[in-house]
């Protein structure tokens, strides 16, 4: 049982960790604490079931549709929610990210109703069998392709000059400013990366389950996951997101389903009261 | 404007919210391949006129009143600063503002985003030859260097993209005197290299009338003295305001 709880810990952590990545990468760009992160994650589902079932678009088209319209979505809500608030305090700015995620829930069950819809892909369903292990081909894919996704944009940063440019505009958005760099437009690639990378979340957690505004729990599991990790580490918002999902389902397994929630914000207590930088993160660096 | 004028402040004034004018009425230029100081004491506007000149302004909420910024014979006062930047307008800010957490050399790249990608390696390698301590410490976090270090980055920052205009905001800021010095020889060298002119914004009024041709003194947001150096710093009001040779008692004598 042990291997089998470690094997789904690690790919629904996988998953977590995804969504994880694109709060850290809207935190770190803009310092927006998002709380609509996890209505993104759940409008990609919507986007991706729009795009098979109601548009009928093959498989790789609705992926490129739903990658294409959370990136939209991100970009519209810094245009219009975040830019104007520039300057204000913290707490407006979360206030306005909680309202867009009870007005994207709200919209949603207005155009698709309440109940859930089901995601039909050609992504393979079935189960591998090593000894007593099984091993959900879907679960596999998805951990998969969130590391893909992870090693794809930890090499944009890393590498590309736009990559530079964005964790430039991180570090200080003055001193951004001041080199040239066009500060709005960084943040808003920043906003489009978070809404894809949750997207492609929701797109797994609604192909594991159902698709329904109720994912929207999950993918806030992204929130104890960054902080965990550490608020301003790109490395930290994966680990956090694997230990999120390690967590959840030791505690599931040998505790109780009901605990999972406990013993998750129980950490994120102890982790805020002895180190409230996170596992990677650090303290403010440099001299003044 | 004349074409050997590269940067011209005509009758402008500036306010910041729920404040009075910063700025009044103050005009300024700057000559093509010329060095101009501007000084002025604490709160007098300098750092709010190379904010107006250079597009920071709304970052600070605050706004041009009346007035404009004309650089290289183009009004600029709508353009955001990275379009300023690109037309060939560069800034060592005060305080400096490198990125902290970035490397010496991804400081520098960042500055050299505006040129094209072939061009980056030279830009490097040019800024390189003026500070050969960046050189050296080029893998190390900015955030780690001391004032000095963090000062000639700023300067390379905005010098790698071969500014026709450099605005540089209090150099000297707790730095050493002999290591200022040193990077204004640097600075003199620059403008042979690159032909750039600056406006330069110094605490040290001394250092700065030695090292400009021109200079602008700035008192409570309006010009109160203009001129070649040499006179105003042979002007009495400046030495005894600015130079320290001798501080007047009179509280009431500008009002």
């Amino acid at each position: 049982m042990f291997a089998q709880v470690l094997f789904s810990g690690l790919a629904l952590g996988s998953i977590y960790g995804l969504v994880a990545l694109g709060f850290a990468v809207v935190f770190k760009a803009t310092d927006v604490f998002n709380f609509a992160q996890g209505m993104f994650a759940v409008c990609g589902a919507y986007f991706a079931v729009t795009a098979i079932s109601a548009l009928d678009l093959p498989f790789g088209l609705a992926i490129l549709f739903m990658i294409a319209a959370c990136a939209t979505l991100g970009v519209l809500a810094h245009i219009f929610l975040i830019q104007p608030l520039a300057g204000r305090s913290m707490l407006a700015i979360i206030m306005v990210t909680i309202a867009l995620s009870i007005v994207l829930r709200a919209g949603i069950e207005i155009f698709y109703g309440p109940q859930g819809r089901v995601l039909t892909t050609p992504l393979p369903s079935g189960v591998i069998r090593i000894g007593d292990l099984r091993i959900s081909q879907l679960h596999l894919i998805a951990a998969l392709t969130s590391w893909a996704c992870m090693a794809i944009f930890g090499a944009f940063f890393r590498f590309t000059s736009v990559g530079l440019l964005m964790r430039a505009t991180a570090d200080g958005h003055e001193a951004a400013l001041v080199s040239g760099v066009n500060v709005n437009a960084m943040n808003r690639l920043a906003w489009a990366i978070g809404a894809v990378l949750a997207g492609i979340g929701g797109l797994f957690l609604g192909q594991l389950q159902i698709v329904s505004p109720e994912l929207e729990a999950i993918g806030l599991l992204a929130l104890p996951a960054v902080v965990i990790g550490g608020m301003q580490s790109i490395p930290g918002a994966i680990i956090g997101g694997l230990l999120v999902g390690l967590i959840a389902q030791f505690a599931g397994s040998y505790i109780s389903p009901k605990s999972t929630d406990i013993v998750i914000y129980g950490l994120l207590l102890l982790i805020l009261m002895v180190r409230p930088w996170g596992l990677l993160g650090q303290r403010e660096l440099g001299r003044v | 404007m004349s074409h050997d004028t590269i940067l011209s402040v005509e009758n402008l004034s500036v306010g910041y919210a729920r404040k009075g004018l910063a700025l009044d009425d103050v005009s300024l230029t700057v000559p093509r391949g010329g060095i101009v100081a501007l000084l002025g004491a604490n709160g007098a506007g300098k750092t709010t006129l190379i904010r107006a000149i250079s597009g920071l302004l709304d970052h600070h909420h605050g706004r041009i009143e009346s007035g404009q910024v004309r650089f290289d014979g183009r009004v600029v006062n709508a353009l955001p600063p990275h379009k300023r930047i690109r037309l060939g307008m560069a800034q060592s800010p005060e305080g400096r503002l490198i990125f902290k957490n970035l490397t010496v050399e991804d400081n520098l790249l960042v500055g050299a985003a505006i040129l094209p990608s072939a061009k980056r390696q030279d830009g490097l390698d040019a800024v390189y030859a003026l500070f050969p301590r960046l050189k050296e410490r080029r893998g190390q976090s900015a955030g780690w260097m001391s004032g000095g270090e963090q000062q000639m980055l700023a300067l390379g920052r905005a010098l790698i993209g071969r500014p026709q205009l450099l605005l540089v905001d209090e150099l000297s800021l707790g730095l050493a005197p002999l290591l200022v010095r040193s990077i204004y020889e640097e600075l003199k060298k620059v403008r042979e290299l690159f032909g750039s002119s600056m406006l330069i914004v110094e605490q040290n009024a001394k250092l700065a009338l030695g090292f400009a041709e021109q200079a602008y003194v700035l008192d409570r947001g309006r010009i109160a003295l203009s001129g070649f150096a040499a006179d105003v710093a042979a002007s009495t009001a400046i030495r005894d305001s600015y130079l320290g040779t001798e501080r007047v008692g009179n509280e009431g004598a500008h009002a």
